[in-house]
């Protein structure tokens, strides 16, 4: 240490009086619901693919990045080696049910389970005929919508140099697929700054824009198969 | 040092929906918790429902934390993510600033009043070096030295590399040297 981090280390700093949060923190999660965690049995076989430190994982993938593209809402980065997924469990937030204005595929029928968390609905579809289990989210399909502001947080998905990248268009809109190798997401908000997400891996992947939302649809499914899927999008009336 | 252990031992509990277990892992981060979000947010209300806004999504995202990897980086990155959001929205940019302590005597070695006032002329100095750091530069020796977190802490807390944490600080540094 030299000379002067001693002394700033011996800087007798006077910090605001610390609260003592305990109390409330306890009151708080004494008075949360009881989470609905999305583990259905079905689910388990997802791969355990915990490796690298943590939180730490994301920014190392993140300081490769080469290049980015993305539509509102979502940021793509192009990474030269496929990143390292922290988790295998996908967040989706609490359970609720399909509300008026939600945006389902009719190519899809109704969704098996409804998501959302502060920003985004998430419809989840078990697997099925012709929505094949993906080894990624354990699901058929899933499909989030959310506002795409650029001051809202950002989807994150990293790329490495096995998924390609398409730019497409639905309905006039743009998008962009992601297909090939699974690639990461992640979240992150406006500064750049990662949640505490950790990263998971997606299968095939097509983001588009539809007015002011940004939809998300994962799906073990053809690049036609996903646009055909987007473009019979309806709001429930 | 016996506290690795226990604290792995307090977080499986309160995995396993253990409150106390959580409770006890709250009172204890809870401090540095608190001056982590106040350098981030530069205010002391701020960091108040940071810190607690924080400890309940920890306590949300305690199945995601890895087993055996160190609990404090972990919470203090959620932490800071929370005193960031606080201090984006708050639309005011409060600065975090370094105040001291009035000096206390220190019992029957007290330095004489010529040595106390030298002290506290350095200290000043160093002060006012620290007070022309710009926001990220001050943000890393704060969290480093003044904090004393380790260099993986002070990435998590910063949302950076640890290699940037040592860059950044060893730029800090110099620039502060340098004023001096």
């Amino acid at each position: 240490m030299s000379e002067l981090e001693t002394r700033l280390a011996e800087l007798p700093v006077e910090w605001p009086r610390e609260p003592d949060v305990t109390e409330r923190v306890r009151t708080r999660l004494e008075a949360e619901p009881r989470r609905r965690r999305f583990r259905p049995a079905w689910a388990v076989a997802l791969a355990i693919l915990v490796l690298g430190g943590g939180v730490a994982a994301v920014p190392q993938a993140r300081s490769a990045v080469l290049r980015w593209l993305g539509i509102e809402g979502v940021r793509i980065q192009r990474v030269p080696e496929a990143p390292t997924p922290t988790s295998s469990a996908l967040e989706l937030g609490e359970r609720t049910t399909l509300a008026r204005g939600t945006l389902v595929p009719r190519a899809l029928g109704r969704p098996d389970e409804v998501y959302t968390d502060s920003v985004r609905v998430t419809l989840l579809y078990r697997p099925q005929r012709g929505l094949p289990e993906s080894a990624q989210s354990g699901a058929g399909a899933l499909l989030s919508q959310f506002p795409g502001r650029t001051d809202e947080r950002f989807v994150g998905k990293l790329a490495g140099p096995d998924t390609t990248v398409e730019r497409v268009r639905v309905e006039g809109e743009p998008g962009f697929w992601l297909g090939g190798a699974p690639h990461a997401v992640i979240y992150e908000d406006p500064s750049g700054a990662i949640r505490e997400s950790p990263t998971r891996l997606a299968g095939p992947t097509l983001v588009w824009r539809r007015g002011d939302l940004t939809l998300r649809l994962e799906a073990e499914v053809t690049k036609s198969r996903a646009l055909e899927i987007a473009r019979s999008v309806q709001s429930v009336p | 040092m016996g506290r690795p252990r226990l604290e792995r031992e307090l977080v499986a509990h309160a995995r396993r929906g253990d409150l106390d277990a959580f409770e006890q892992l709250v009172r204890e981060h809870q401090g540095i918790a608190f001056r982590t979000a106040y350098v981030i947010s530069g205010s002391a209300a701020d960091a108040e429902e940071a810190v607690q806004d924080a400890f309940v999504k920890a306590h949300r995202a305690l199945g995601r934390f890895r087993t055996g990897a160190p609990f404090r980086p972990w919470l203090l990155a959620i932490v800071a993510n929370e005193a960031r959001n606080r201090r984006r929205s708050a639309a005011r940019r409060a600065r975090f600033e370094v105040h001291l302590a009035e000096e206390r005597s220190s019992g029957d070695a007290a330095p004489s009043p010529e040595a106390a006032l030298l002290a506290g002329e350095q200290r000043s100095q160093l002060l006012a070096a620290i007070e022309t750091l710009g926001e990220e530069q001050r943000q890393v020796v704060a969290c480093r030295h003044l904090l004393g977190l380790t260099e993986r802490e002070t990435a998590a807390a910063l949302g950076c590399r640890p290699g940037t944490v040592k860059s950044r600080l060893s730029r800090a540094l110099a620039h502060l040297e340098a004023e001096l």
